[in-house]
């Protein structure tokens, strides 16, 4: 997905010599096709972000569509005052690139771990915050964020994920059924996406139909278009982040709002920096978030909530 | 209007303002009076093309001293005095850290925390620079405590690399930061020896004299950037507060608001 996000601001510049890319002396391999494009327009800005962001608001106050780009920590955490203060409060939009989502970047360590980006940046009011899980729903994002006035933030994952069908959405509607199923509902965003449909095929295997939905866009929270995608039976969020982070509060918010009581299981990163060294599919899995320990996980839901819901039924 | 005349009435205006809605950074906005009409004075900045897009830009980064930016503005014509009148009266719109509002084309950029402001003006002398827009210039007017952080630095290497000529920065060197002398915390000296490692031109100025800011401001440009390091007094005008690290942060008294503040020059 590195490569694609490149290939869209490309393809954006292409048309519209509006468009600047700032990199904080990062994308080797990937962005050289971009600076032999834009010339001048390209600029690398050192291994300075927090000088990359504020120049990025400006440049944007100056008319121009500034795209800035890093890997997660380094273009959010590492420089967010100046993301809070020089583009969001001064209502400059950017475009900020962070590549390597969750533990896309495995064995370089915590320092590359991306899993509070998504919370930083959807703390900040506008800002809109995608979070797609495959390459559809990396095109779709990128689109909207060109027609909104407000400054987006791209969490972008090494892997392309699974090429499940993505329909047609709006910020709003940022939330669907990719695979259908009425024994559960795995909601998930991101790589998570990938995850839960490789969980429901072993769900399958288990004669147990797992729906799985899709939330691209975690900011502003599709609240209204995830409630209507809720299954019967239990219901599992999935995030490659830590607690807090704005996918699984806003499913929380939105089951709580409706009225949803289905039995309910918050999946994240545990809130920790990992001190044993593995790489992305190990980390996932101590994390609790690979296929196999979704499917039991929701398997394990299933039979708990069944009692209950056969008690309840008693009672009423 | 005469130089001295528009920093008297500035003067005049800060402490009326700091007296009424009992305001910190007394001290700040003070010492910074002169710098202020000399840069209004050189750079391409008029109520005529304040909305214009092709005008250049300053970058008041000192945040804190938003009284001096806002009475400066007003001595220029660029900032309706009633906006003062009201100064941090609830429901008003300029803070106490400086705020771009609709209601003031002619501010450029919001600030209060520092060390954005080098960086902000940076990408404006970038963006002139993409856009061909030779003509234009920007110009950044800092603390000297925020020198001490590395935004800062960050924001000078990248313009001594790109020797973004058309970037000017002044720095209100008063000698206090927010708790102590700059030379107790982390000493900036050699300060004009810094800007010049980081390929920037620099000069040292008299901060208070308004001609000689002016003629520094006006130096032919070089194919660096420039820094100004205009040496002024904290508290500048009203002898009570003068160089003091309190003037930081005590509101005008009733005793400030008398001709005191006609002594500076």
């Amino acid at each position: 997905m590195r490569d694609r996000i490149v290939t869209l601001v490309e393809a954006s510049a292409a048309t519209d010599e509006k468009v600047v890319f700032l990199t904080g002396d990062l994308g080797y391999s990937v962005v050289e096709p971009l600076q032999e494009m834009l010339g001048e327009r390209f600029i690398n800005a050192g291994v300075a972000e927090a000088n990359m962001i504020s120049m990025a608001g400006s440049l944007a106050a100056l008319g121009f569509k500034p795209f800035v780009y890093s890997i997660g920590p380094f273009a959010t955490s590492r420089c967010f005052e100046q993301i809070r203060n020089d583009i969001v409060y001064q209502r400059r939009k950017v475009g900020i690139i962070g590549v390597g989502s969750g533990f896309s970047y495995g064995g370089l360590g915590p320092s590359h771990h991306a899993l509070e980006d998504a919370s930083i940046m959807a703390a900040l009011p506008d800002m809109i915050v995608g979070n797609p899980g495959n390459v559809a729903e990396l095109d779709r994002f990128f689109a909207l964020s060109q027609l909104t006035e407000a400054p987006a933030y791209f969490r972008i994952a090494r892997e392309s994920g699974t090429a499940y069908p993505v329909p047609f959405f709006m910020l709003h509607s940022a939330a669907y059924c990719v695979r259908e199923g009425c024994d559960a509902t795995l909601v998930a965003s991101g790589v998570m996406v990938s995850e839960c449909l490789a969980a429901a095929e072993l769900l399958a295997a288990q004669d147990f139909a797992a729906r799985v939905v899709s939330v691209p866009v975690v900011a502003p929270f599709p609240k209204d278009a995830l409630a209507r995608t809720i299954s019967e039976g239990p219901i599992v969020s999935a995030f490659e982040g830590f607690p807090g982070n704005p996918f699984s509060v806003g499913v929380m918010a939105t089951l709580y709002e409706n009225r949803i009581t289905n039995p309910f299981l918050e999946l994240t990163a545990p809130h920790r920096f990992e001190s044993v060294v593995g790489n992305t599919q190990a980390l996932r899995k101590g994390a609790g978030l690979d296929a196999e320990t979704i499917a039991r996980r929701t398997l394990e839901l299933a039979a708990f909530a069944m009692p209950l819901r056969r008690a309840r039924g008693s009672a009423a | 209007m005469t130089s001295e005349a528009a920093c008297q009435a500035a003067r005049k205006r800060i402490v009326s303002m700091s007296y009424a809605a009992k305001s910190a950074h007394l001290g700040s906005s003070l010492s910074v009076v002169e710098i202020l009409d000399a840069v209004l004075r050189v750079a391409n900045l008029r109520p005529e093309n304040a909305s214009s897009e092709r005008r250049d830009r300053i970058v008041f980064s000192k945040g804190h001293a938003a009284m001096a930016y806002y009475a400066a503005l007003e001595q220029h014509g660029l900032l309706p005095g009633a906006l003062l009148d009201v100064y941090l009266q609830n429901g008003a719109s300029l803070w106490g850290h400086v705020t771009r509002t609709s209601a003031v084309p002619a501010i450029d950029a919001s600030s209060g925390s520092l060390g954005h402001g080098l960086s902000l003006a940076t990408g404006f002398a970038l963006g002139f620079r993409l856009q061909k827009a030779d003509e234009l210039r920007a110009f950044c007017i800092l603390s000297d405590g925020e020198c001490d952080e590395g935004s800062t630095w960050e924001a000078a290497m990248f313009a001594g690399a790109r020797e973004l000529d058309n970037l000017t920065a002044i720095v209100d060197y008063n000698h206090i930061q927010s708790l102590a002398p700059t030379a107790e915390v982390m000493d900036l000296e050699p300060f004009a020896d810094k800007w010049r490692a980081f390929g920037w031109d620099a000069d040292e100025v008299d901060g208070h004299d308004v001609a000689e800011l002016t003629e520094a401001l006006q130096a032919p440009r070089a194919g660096r950037p420039r820094a100004i390091l205009a040496h002024t007094v904290k508290g500048k005008g009203i002898a009570r507060i003068e160089n003091t690290v309190a003037s930081h942060y005590a509101p005008a008294q009733a005793g400030d608001l008398g001709g005191s503040c006609a002594t500076a020059s």
